[in-house]
């Protein structure tokens, strides 16, 4: 009950500054909507040539399936053969290991890993109070 | 139609594509920041209590997005851009804390606040409900600025801008342990800096 308390305490500041901004937000002026388009036609005139679609669309592709191709032929490689029971244990566990929802696993994985390795996004987040 | 024909038909089918990729980069990239800039203007702007500072800041931080990450999926997009205006702001607030400090040495005791670049500007809302805005977003902003940097950016981000644990963390390179402890801390210190009829 006591935390019920705190969390509607904390619940209603977060409600009214949450409140308090985003009519900031909406009510923003016209001259500071125009600059802000203007800034983003700025920015978006930097925009680099990207590759072919086909490259960006089948080289990932293709390492999924030359990731499947090597699980297939390690888990082959190593099934003696002992009948159809294990011939689907097989598959089953390929089918786990090919599972669409670790696939995004590990690219977040990978993102998280990618973003560690930016250092322009790198900074000091040491504020003294000892935490992050 | 020849050979030499179909291959530069081929070709200019190639390009036609490439533009098409691009053109669809640029809208969604277009869409993106058309999205957050405003919300990622108010946060600068509570972050630096200066509309022209913010705009530089937000235009800083969209530029260097497009630059070097628009080839990153469109779903990272926004923690990206967060991590980018959160440490455009941490270097504004150290370059300002570096110049006060310089700036102390000739001219002690001098008020830096600007009072023109601090009016209220006119908006589209009637005069009465604006002020009433402003004067919270004031408060707010005045409050913001006694919190420690690391609990100011939890609060911005997480609370104002809507992120959620994991993008807070990503925007503000630490762990989601590490935000929820800001967050936390920077939500109480609040509640006694705005005084109960905030709560």
């Amino acid at each position: 009950m006591k935390s019920d308390n705190r969390n509607r305490g904390r619940s209603a500041l977060e409600d009214k500054t949450r409140n308090v901004f985003q009519q900031s937000v909406v009510g923003t002026d016209g001259a500071t909507s125009s600059r802000l388009n203007r800034a983003r036609q700025r920015a978006l005139a930097e925009l680099p040539s990207r590759p072919p679609a086909w490259q960006r669309h089948w080289l990932p592709a293709g390492a999924v399936a030359a990731m499947g191709a090597v699980l297939l032929v390690i888990f082959m490689g190593r099934v003696p053969d002992t009948g159809p029971g294990l011939a689907t244990e097989v598959a089953t566990d390929l089918e786990i290991l090919l599972d669409t929802e670790d696939l995004e696993l590990i690219q977040e994985l990978e993102f998280y890993a990618w973003l560690d390795e930016q250092p322009e996004l790198r900074e000091d987040s040491n504020d003294g109070n000892g935490v992050g | 139609m020849n050979g030499v024909d179909a291959i530069r038909m081929g070709t200019g089918h190639g390009c036609l594509k490439s533009k098409e990729t691009t053109l669809d980069s640029s809208r969604e990239l277009d869409a993106f920041l058309a999205s957050v800039e405003k919300s990622a203007f108010h946060i600068a702007r509570l972050a630096t209590r200066d509309g022209d500072e913010a705009l530089d800041i937000v235009q800083e931080a969209m530029i260097k997005l497009v630059r070097k990450y628009a080839s990153r999926p469109a779903a990272e997009w926004k923690p990206l851009f967060y991590r980018i205006l959160n440490n455009r702001l941490t270097d504004w607030h150290r370059r300002r804390a570096v110049r006060g400090r310089v700036m102390m040495l000739f001219k002690p005791g001098d008020d830096e606040r600007d009072p023109i670049a601090h009016a209220p500007d006119p908006r589209g809302q009637s005069p009465l409900d604006q002020l009433g805005i402003d004067n919270a977003m004031e408060a707010l902003g005045e409050a913001l600025t006694q919190l420690p940097r690391r609990q100011r950016e939890a609060f911005l981000l997480r609370n104002l801008e809507g992120l959620n644990v994991a993008e807070t963390a990503t925007a503000m390179g630490c762990s989601a342990g590490s935000v929820k402890t800001h967050y936390s801390r920077a939500v109480h210190r609040l509640r006694a800096l705005l005084g109960e009829h905030w709560q």
